[in-house]
């Protein structure tokens, strides 16, 4: 039943496939798919420098940019503490995340990430 | 020998996550299904498939070429039932399915006030989804629940609303005229349902109301088109959300025949929830592996803050409680699956709620509590609805004059609630819902004509 909003206007800055977000079609307005597709941002992050030492994103990191940058209204329908809520299913490449570190898991290029909300109403 | 160990009672620390192996064939594992539960790629599709068709089988209860119609919304749930049921009867397999399906689609855009264009381009997924199939669709909007005047005849509307006769005929510039149409004459049937939706109390009070609608509207589809068996999608996260938002909406009496694999109240449809053995999380999963197209369903509540109604509160508490403890969705399944429907062929009529079909429960213990609202009522109403003259020369009500009270009497509690500090008229209610309460009616005056002539 949880929904999230996440503005048009993000699918058509960022198109390339590392993360899709099944949540909301009224978002979208071509409705093939519920992609949003985010690559710059990532692109960004995989080689940002902190401290002068490159890092890579990971899970949690990716959870509160996507909380901060695309959610625009009921956040917590969405995240919950650090991680998603329950109820809502996070597929790394087809695999569930539970079997990769969950939080800990650290992105690599090219991966796709679902976040598939299993709730009433999206 | 009470004492119970405190770390039993703890959930489950999360485990340790090296790649761990698929529990049959020692591959690396894909999926989790609940703490030490993996599943590779094709153990868990062959594990899902024969749930699927082993619910259906262990039923014994659809027989060969029997019509069976689909429920499909376009959503996760009905998605997958619509692609398993594909996939089952056209295997050449041992367990192959052997009925004929058709599918249904209820468009309640109207009441989740979508636009135009997000509704065409639904519908238009809807036609294209289930003309891959090749099964007869039925498309309806639910505002035929309230018949205008000009079209009482349910058969012969949805006739011309089978869209799978204009999907086979293809051309695509012509199939988007006919959408065209069929939206507006959905529209058209729509401006009732719309108003009567506006005048409910809560979101709850709607929740459950489009709930039961949906499913009377389904249930007349069926039996105007032969069908005796209609297949809902609900799985059992679902059902756990219903057993317990229906025992908290006062809807006791109904559990069982909600939770069941089939659901009997309706002597011409049965209704049968074969994913009923199913977690949402399994079926995402399986969508996702077999990259099955669906689109998420918005619902009155979507976008809304946890405590907009009892059903989405429950919906939290039960996936809150599951993320920590994963057997929650089972254990209340089987609670409710032990409640027994008892025998439904003794129920006299008119114990049973004309709107929801469950068997009325309530007493005089109510009463008490109605009795000064509804007399109110009743002169308001009875002014409202009809001209005074009572012969139904108003045609508002035919044949017999119903009073609120009359109403609200032949309901059972949960649905009473539907309609609770609403100033509703006669004319809200849908006209299924006023014939099987004249009916009821009429029943009962004529046992009490003949009563003294009868033997004990």
């Amino acid at each position: 039943m949880a929904c999230c909003a996440i503005s048009g206007s993000i699918q058509a800055q960022y198109n390339s496939k590392v993360i899709l977000l099944p949540f909301n079609f009224q978002c979208l307005n071509n409705s093939d798919s519920f992609c949003v597709m985010l690559w710059w941002p990532l692109q960004q992050a995989l080689n940002v420098t902190g401290n002068g030492q490159a890092y890579r994103w990971d899970m949690k990191k990716l959870i509160s940019w996507i909380k901060e940058n695309l959610l625009q209204e009921r956040p917590e329908l969405f995240v919950q503490g650090d991680s998603v809520r329950p109820g809502i299913l996070v597929l790394i490449n087809e695999s569930d995340w539970e079997l990769l570190g969950e939080l800990e898991y650290h992105l690599e290029e090219n991966d796709c990430i679902l976040f598939i909300s299993t709730l009433h109403g999206g | 020998m009470c004492n119970v160990e405190d770390q039993d009672l703890l959930p489950p620390s999360k485990a340790k996550n090296a790649s761990r192996t698929c529990i049959k064939c020692k591959e690396v594992a894909q999926i989790v299904l609940r703490a030490d539960n993996c599943y590779c790629r094709s153990c868990f599709i062959a594990y899902f498939t024969h749930k699927f068709r082993a619910t259906i089988g262990k039923s014994k209860l659809i027989r060969s070429n029997e019509k069976v119609l689909l429920a499909f919304s376009g959503g996760p749930r009905s998605s997958a039932m619509l692609y398993l049921v594909h996939e089952g009867l056209s295997e050449n397999i041992h367990k192959k399915l052997r009925f004929l399906p058709g599918v249904v689609f209820i468009d309640d855009g109207a009441i989740l006030q979508l636009s135009e264009n997000e509704r065409r381009n639904y519908l238009e997924f809807i036609r294209t989804t289930v003309s891959k199939t090749g099964f007869p669709l039925f498309c309806e909007s639910l505002g035929k629940i309230f018949p205008t005047n000009q079209d009482t005849n349910i058969q012969s509307n949805l006739l011309s609303s089978d869209l799978s006769n204009t999907t086979r005929s293809d051309a695509t510039s012509s199939s988007n005229f006919d959408l065209d149409t069929l939206i507006k004459r959905f529209k058209n049937d729509e401006l009732k349902i719309v108003q009567v939706f506006e005048k409910l109390p809560n979101s709850t009070a709607k929740e459950d109301m489009l709930h039961i609608l949906r499913k009377k509207l389904i249930q007349q589809i069926a039996e105007a088109n032969g069908y005796t068996k209609v297949m809902f999608a609900d799985c059992g996260t679902r059902l756990a959300v219903k057993i317990l938002s229906d025992i908290a909406q006062g809807r006791g009496s109904s559990v069982a025949h909600d939770v069941t694999f089939a659901d009997e109240r309706n002597q011409a449809v049965t209704l049968v929830r074969p994913m009923r053995e199913f977690l949402t999380k399994e079926v995402a999963n399986y969508l996702t592996l077999k990259s099955i197209d669906y689109r998420t369903r918005l619902s009155l509540t979507t976008m809304k803050p946890v405590k907009s109604s009892i059903e989405r509160l429950t919906e939290n508490f039960v996936t809150d409680l599951q993320a920590s403890f994963p057997s929650t969705v089972n254990t209340i399944c089987r609670t409710g699956d032990k409640l027994s429907v008892g025998d439904t062929s003794k129920i006299d009529a008119d114990a049973i709620c004309p709107l929801c079909d469950s068997r009325i429960d309530t007493n005089n213990s109510l009463e008490g509590k109605t009795t000064s609202k509804t007399t109110s009522k009743i002169c308001q109403n009875t002014a409202d609805s009809c001209c005074g003259e009572g012969d139904g020369s108003c045609n508002r009500i035919a044949r017999i004059n119903l009073t609120a009270k009359e109403i609200e009497d032949r309901l059972c509690y949960g649905c009473r609630l539907i309609f609770h500090s609403n100033n509703w008229e006669m004319d809200d209610l849908p006209q299924f819902l006023i014939d099987a309460i004249e009916k009821q009616l009429r029943r009962k005056r004529l046992k009490e004509e003949i009563e003294e002539f009868l033997l004990d």
